[in-house]
């Protein structure tokens, strides 16, 4: 198995996967999705809204705020010893305090952990008229998103290895296909028609219909993955994908454990 | 051209979404209301010598009436929250004359008068948006409807024939021709029909008279005594003459005039002397027969030539000359609006005043009292019948259904429900022709907005420019006619060849060249010498000048083309964009005028500026303009099948959304709002003018076109979970209770505490846990069904029996109100007030998340609707390269057979915008084209075709098939499973018939009807069809004395069964049977007849 | 993750798993197949909604949980050398 790295800036991290198959790629995607751990507020205790905004809507308000989440030093509230769900090894308590006239913005919940924070002060969470208050403590935990989408660490998506095969035998450089592409994948040099870009290639065939002799063909290589991850900012995408490996390690041993165990 | 939608931004800039409403609420108020009175006069006593005289009437200004007598301001909010109704007090100055001298008049106060909002006598009239907030009111309110008794009501206009106007048809059931004419004066609707029997005969039959009259007596008694006039009357032709040979011979013996009115005499007043009935006979002549061409003497002459021309159209008819006239032609009709109505009710209920005030007067007199108006008069009366009619919606004439509650499930639904126009015909006929869409709805009422079923084509709405005429003077109109040289004629001979002017019916003279004449008429209005109500056309066929200046028609405006060239140019469309001309500027100089039915039949309107050649009269202002406001939301409904596009429209007004701001200040009994409402992507222009923006009512979605796992077939969705994780689709349902201490008379009443345990009908205390001292729940605490949101106690019923143990003085027992049984939430709001009487008042409202689960249903803006079949996880869902999943997946099959093309379009569209970051315009006939689309959305690197390669996210390989995927707005429709939802094993019976109870809220049982009783018989299921019927139903065992066959009862005190007529020792069995059929015994008994039984041993 | 053993015969086992879902199953059964003594190894979910797995395995040589446990093997080495070759590209990238 083979990894080639394409691009990795911020969020965004690109590779190449190859000499796999598609339930292997699918799983990985599915991991990075449904089981790597991240944290988000779970629980919110009101003190006072005065504010027009339900505590049901601003509780689920909260709970969407991605934070930033540490590699490591926190544990499932369901594998905690303490039993509680709130013991500082299992959660983090943010507090918002706030007066208005104003609007609160998550750069305004102080965290009882400096590592577990939004990833952005300024997304607004509510506006306060004058002489309105909030008060209330949010209690951050770990979670998969196979639970809730607030845990949802990335978007994931992949593509088979696009392959172009020109058959230069049929091929009359009409550039047909060239105008055809919604991508710029392919390019007329020198009468020559030649591939520029084969990974914008999205295998829609555009080319293939266009052409008048049959002489392009397309095709997915089911053994090569084109890895798209954009982490949504509670951990960084190659972590997202070290830790989706780490958890699926895991769950194929505890369950074989648990079949042993039968 | 440049595009003229400027213009109609103007139209609704100027008169705003409910203008007829206002117009003719306006029009009532300050013209109506006077009339009603100048009408009436004064009040003529028994007494000798004493009058009473009117004068003018007033209308303060709205207040409410406290039990301390006070009379605070009343705002419409407040009259929401305390369930008064909003209205304000009318004075009249009356004057009493005794023996000829009048005294001083005084002012009296007459009753309430409820008040539209937004009207000109309404509080919030001129507000500004910040004085709107300040008082409670949603600034985009549209306003055009009442409160009464704190509920909004709506006067929905009224579709009616139109009056004064002759309509011929064949009466099918009599197979004999009639013309029948609403003749209408003063509000008195007299129906006169000309009918020509077998034979020939004519017939006249009008109110008062019974029975019919014959034709010729009729003319002989409005005056023309000779044949020769009767017939000139009628027609120049020589056919129709022989036609009339039978009518004369048959009334041959009523030669003069006088012979004519005795004849009629003796229908009407029977018995009297001849003096009396000469006498009778012109009275009723005068006041029932065609009112309103006069009702007086002189009068009598045009009646004549009125009705001669409605048998001259009759025996036409029966010749073949001439079509029965088309009933549902909108020429042909008009609209009742609240004006008119509220007219019609307050001339009724000012009458019973008047008639109540004179009995009061008289009263005083006998008992010689002095005379004082303000004590005779009891405004009561007014203020209760007005009121009564609104809340009800029965107004006087058996019609129902006339002011409704109004809509507020969103924006839309509300503005929707006050542009619609309501057919009073029967809703259990088939009314093919009323039902079908008529051509002359083009630009009046939308052709595609109907509701499906029983109401289909019956109740309509209004196109987006269509006015409703609110009438103005004939005198006016009458003056400039003659300065035009129409003559008035007094003799029918006068007719010949020449072209008869009529105004509203009523034939005011002739002249020579009628199409110059409306010519000039035509000029005169667009240079503003003539009201632009005025509508005139000149008709070929029967050589007449139709000038109409009634209220009720629909108008829709159209621009002037004069000699090939629209008045409206590039220029003037610029200038009304940058504000500098107003719609009612272009009014004025004649760019823009109405058309109603009758002139727009003679106009030649282009669709299109290319269009317009030198024989175009007019140029349509904008196609848009033919659909109403729902119908007009649906993008690219030009390509949807019509029928779709009837469905989108219909449903847009059962999305949940937000349909106003002041939730925080209203107490709806029920209502919703949505939690992330979004702004469609793809927009049609109407959105602005119309305010959706701001008040939109769903989300933009990302949708899949494919078939994925099956749980989306025959219309489910299935839905992301991961969508609905993020707050997609949530909703808060609210409803309020409400409670009052209401005081019987005898001096008890209820009472808000918290039940104590000794009260009857206590239940556990785990239900009264979350109130507070005062009864009454605490606020933001869970609830859920059957927990008590107001305690409340009430003094024992009246008809109870006094138990053995008890006192009297008996046990209050418990009234509390509670949450229904289905439901649960959150307690929102407490309201503690009075009413006017001084009791106390309570609303308690209660909110409910409601977050999509499977049931749900929502639908898109092309009639594709659907509930959730199954929510999805995200990682199963299907992938593009870049991680994009779908929100929703809707099936392929969904699209063939309904063909919804417009919805495709959305898509892309949507998708084009989506990634462009930008609104596109999907207006129907003004949108981006489907070229335009394709060709932007592969310049965004997608396949032209809207397809894109997917992988399936359950096994990760790539699905052979691109999928279709593009980005929709979605509307969450009202219709929740939770609301639905409903199981029943044993439960509550009816008292009457021991049978279950009907209805969810109720606990209901589901009925076994007819057809599913003939399944099990058609299985030969015996015993289940009798558990399903007997044992799970009404099952008595009821006790049968063998002897005499009778119903015999247990005594409990003996422990012996015991019948009544044999004894004790009779046998009695047991026996089954329904108790619907001991029913069926009692109601024999009831009737005096003795059912028995007749036992026999069980085989 | 709770498993309950359904049927058991000879070299026929059906599970039911409860609390995993496609991430888990769809390639444990694919690595199952390159199994040459694997002759049915397939899942279905009881009901979309509930994360609740029948897994169905029939061997021809080995005992199914030797097929499972070889498998699971084979798929934990496969995971550790991405790991591997992952971090290795990782730190070449800095």
């Amino acid at each position: 198995m083979e990894v080639e790295l394409i691009k990795h800036d911020g969020a965004e991290l690109h590779f190449i996967l190859s000499d796999a198959t598609p339930a292997l790629a699918n799983t990985l995607r599915r991991a990075m999705l449904e089981e790597v751990p991240v944290m988000a507020i779970d629980e919110v205790e009101f003190v006072r809204n005065d504010s027009a905004m339900y505590d049901e809507v601003l509780a689920h308000r909260l709970a969407m705020i991605p934070l930033k989440t540490p590699l490591r030093g926190y544990v499932f509230p369901d594998e905690c010893k303490c039993g509680t769900g709130r013991c500082p090894k299992c959660s983090v308590e943010l507090t918002l305090k706030a007066e208005g006239p104003a609007t609160v913005l998550s750069g305004d919940l102080k965290s009882s952990d400096e590592q577990v924070k939004p990833i952005s002060p300024s997304i607004p969470i509510l506006r306060l008229l004058d002489g309105q208050k909030l008060e209330l403590v949010a209690i951050a935990r770990l979670g998969r998103g196979k639970e809730h989408a607030k845990w949802q660490t990335a978007a994931v998506g992949y593509k088979y290895m696009p392959v172009i095969k020109i058959d230069e035998q049929k091929c009359t450089a009409c550039g047909k296909c060239v105008e055809a592409c919604p991508r710029g994948v392919l390019k007329l040099e020198n009468k020559e028609l030649k591939v520029e870009d084969v990974l914008s290639c999205t295998l829609c065939k555009a080319c293939v219909e266009a052409c008048p002799t049959e002489a392009i063909e397309v095709s997915g290589d089911p053994s090569k993955f084109v890895f798209k991850v954009e982490s949504t900012g509670g951990l960084p995408p190659d972590q997202i994908v070290l830790l989706a490996i780490e958890s699926l390690v895991k769950k194929f041993g505890d369950f074989v454990k648990a079949v042993k165990r039968l | 051209m440049k595009d003229t939608w400027p213009c109609v931004e103007a139209f609704f800039k100027e008169k705003g979404l409910v203008r007829q409403h206002l117009d003719s609420y306006n029009d009532f108020i300050e013209r109506g209301l006077q009339q009603v009175i100048d009408e009436i006069g004064g009040i003529d006593l028994d007494v000798e010598g004493v009058r009473v005289e009117f004068g003018r009437v007033r209308l303060g200004e709205p207040v409410s009436h406290e039990a301390d007598g006070s009379t605070p301001d009343l705002w419409p909010n407040e009259a929401r929250l305390r369930n008064l109704s909003y209205t304000a007090p009318l004075y009249l100055e009356m004057s009493l004359v005794i023996h000829g001298e009048k005294l001083p008049p005084e002012e009296v106060y007459i009753g309430e008068l409820p008040i539209m909002l937004k009207s000109k006598i309404c509080r919030l009239y001129g507000c500004s948006e910040e004085e709107l907030i300040q008082h409670g009111e949603d600034p985009l309110d549209p306003g055009g409807y009442f409160i009464i008794n704190g509920s909004e009501r709506v006067i929905v206009a009224q579709e009616d024939l139109a009056s004064n106007t002759v309509l011929v048809e064949l009466d099918e059931r009599v197979g004999t021709e009639v013309a029948k004419v609403f003749s209408s004066h003063r509000g008195f609707r007299a129906f006169v029909v000309v009918e020509r029997k077998r034979e020939g005969l004519l017939r006249i039959s009008f109110p008062a008279i019974p029975g019919q009259v014959p034709f010729v007596i009729i003319m002989r008694a409005l005056g023309l005594e000779s044949d020769k006039e009767i017939v000139e009357a009628v027609s120049e032709r020589e056919e129709i003459f022989k036609e009339l040979m039978e009518n004369l011979q048959e009334a041959a013996e009523i030669k003069t005039r006088e012979d004519a009115l005795d004849f009629i005499g003796k229908r009407v007043a029977i018995g009297q002397p001849k003096d009396y009935r000469l006498q009778r006979a012109q009275e009723v002549l005068d006041k029932y027969l065609l009112p309103h061409i006069g009702t007086t003497p002189d009068a009598r002459l045009n009646k004549a030539y009125y009705l001669g021309r409605m048998a001259e159209q009759v025996i036409e008819l029966a010749r073949g000359e001439r079509a029965p006239d088309d009933k549902d032609h909108y020429a042909n009709k008009r609209l009742k609006l609240a004006g008119d109505l509220l007219e019609n009710i307050f001339r009724l209920a000012f009458l019973n005043l008047v008639k109540d005030i004179k009995y009061q007067l008289e009263r005083a007199v006998t008992r010689g009292r002095e005379l004082q108006l303000k004590n005779a008069t009891r405004a009561d009366v007014l203020t209760e019948r007005i009121r009564h009619a609104l809340a009800t919606g029965n107004w006087p004439g058996g019609r129902t259904g006339i002011s409704q509650l109004l809509d507020r499930t969103n924006y839309i639904a509300t503005v929707s429900h006050l542009r619609r126009v309501v057919s009073p015909l029967s809703r259990s006929q088939p009314h093919f022709e009323a039902r079908d869409l008529h051509s002359t709805h083009w630009g009046k009422i939308c052709p595609a907005e109907t509701p499906e079923g029983p109401n289909c084509g019956l109740v309509k709405n209004l196109a987006l420019t269509a006015e409703i005429s609110i009438g103005t003077s004939e005198e006016k109109v009458e003056k400039v006619l003659h300065r035009l040289g129409v003559k008035k004629i007094t003799k029918s001979s006068e007719r010949k060849g020449k072209t008869a002017v009529y105004i509203n019916g009523r034939l005011v003279g002739i002249t020579d060249n009628g199409v110059e004449l409306a010519r000039k008429i035509r000029e005169y209005r667009r240079k503003g010498e003539l009201d632009e109500q005025v509508n005139v056309t000149y008709k070929v066929d029967t050589d007449e000048v139709k000038i109409n200046t009634d209220a009720g028609r629909i108008r829709r405006p159209v621009i002037v083309v004069e000699n090939g060239k629209p008045a409206l140019t590039d220029e003037i469309i610029e200038q009304v964009e940058r504000g500098e001309l107003t719609w009612n500027d272009l009014i004025k100089r004649g760019i823009v005028e109405y058309l109603d039915a009758d002139e727009e039949e003679n106009a030649y309107i282009a669709v299109y500026p290319e269009e317009v050649t030198p024989a175009h009269t007019h140029l349509e202002l904008h196609p848009l303009t033919i659909l109403g406001v729902s119908a007009a939301l649906v993008p690219y409904a030009e390509h949807n099948q019509s029928p779709r596009n009837t469905y989108g429209a219909n449903m847009a007004k059962q999305a949940l959304g937000l349909g106003f701001t002041n939730l925080h200040t209203r107490v709806d009994t029920r209502g919703h709002f949505y939690h992330y409402p979004q702004v469609p992507l793809v927009k049609t222009k109407i959105m602005d003018v119309l305010g959706f923006d701001k008040r939109p009512a769903g989300q933009n979605l990302v949708v899949a076109i494919a078939t994925y796992g099956g749980y989306n077939m025959e219309d489910a969705i299935i839905i992301n979970r991961a969508t609905i994780d993020r707050g997609t689709g949530r909703t808060t349902f609210y409803r309020t209770y409400e409670a009052e201490e209401i005081r019987y008379p005898g001096g008890q009443f209820d009472k808000f505490e918290i039940p104590s345990e000794e009260i009857r009908g206590y239940a556990d205390a785990s239900f009264y846990r979350n109130l507070g001292e005062d009864g009454v729940i605490e606020v933001e605490r869970e609830v859920k069904g059957e927990d008590v949101l107001i305690g409340k106690t009430s003094p024992p019923r009246f008809l109870e029996e006094i138990g053995e143990l008890a006192a009297a003085g008996e046990k209050r027992r418990e009234s509390s109100v509670r949450v229904r049984p289905n439901e649960q939430g959150i307690s929102d709001m407490v309201l503690k007030t009075t009413t006017p009487d001084g009791t106390n008042f309570v609303k308690v409202r209660v909110r409910d998340l409601r977050i999509p689960e499977l049931g749900d249903k929502f639908a898109s803006r092309h009639g594709q609707k659907g509930v959730i079949g199954l929510i999805l996880d995200a990682a199963d869902m299907p992938f593009t390269e870049d991680g994009l999943i779908p929100d929703i997946i809707i099936n392929p099959h969904a699209i063939p057979s309904r063909m919804s093309v417009g919805m495709l379009l959305e898509m892309i569209a949507g998708k084009v915008g989506a990634m462009l970051g930008k609104r596109m315009d999907g207006t129907t006939f003004s949108n981006v084209p489907e070229r335009e689309l394709r060709r932007m959305l592969k310049e965004l690197g997608f396949k032209h075709t809207g397809k894109e390669v997917m992988y399936n996210g359950i096994t990760g390989e790539l699905i052979p098939v691109d999928i279709f995927i593009g980005v929709c707005y979605y509307q969450k429709l009202h219709h929740m499973v939770q609301d639905k939802i409903h199981a029943r094993a044993h439960g509550p019976i009816q008292v009457l018939t021991h049978q279950p109870t009907e209805g969810r809220a109720r606990e209901g049982g589901l009925r076994f009807g007819e057809m599913e009783r003939d399944c099990l018989i058609g299985h030969g299921a015996a015993m289940l069809l009798k558990e399903r019927l007997l044992d799970a139903s009404d099952l008595y065992r009821a006790l049968v004395c063998g002897k005499c066959g009778n119903l015999a009862y247990y005594d409990v005190k003996k422990d012996t069964p015991v019948c009544r007529l044999c004894g004790e020792e009779s046998d009695i069995h047991e026996v089954e049977m329904s108790y619907a059929f001991k029913l069926l015994l009692d109601e024999l008994k009831s009737m005096g007849l003795m059912p028995r039984i007749k036992t026999r041993e069980r085989v | 993750m709770e498993i309950e053993v359904v049927k058991k015969e000879k070299n026929d086992l059906t599970l039911r798993i409860e609390g995993e879902t496609h991430t888990l199953m769809n390639l444990l059964c694919s690595e199952l197949y390159a199994d040459d003594s694997v002759k049915v190894a397939s899942y279905t979910l009881e009901h979309p909604l509930t994360r609740v797995v029948l897994f169905h395995l029939k061997t021809a040589g080995k005992s199914p949980e030797k097929a499972l446990s070889s498998a699971t093997d084979r798929i934990v080495e496969k995971l550790e050398e991405l790991k591997k070759e992952f971090q290795t590209k990782l730190k070449r990238r800095e």
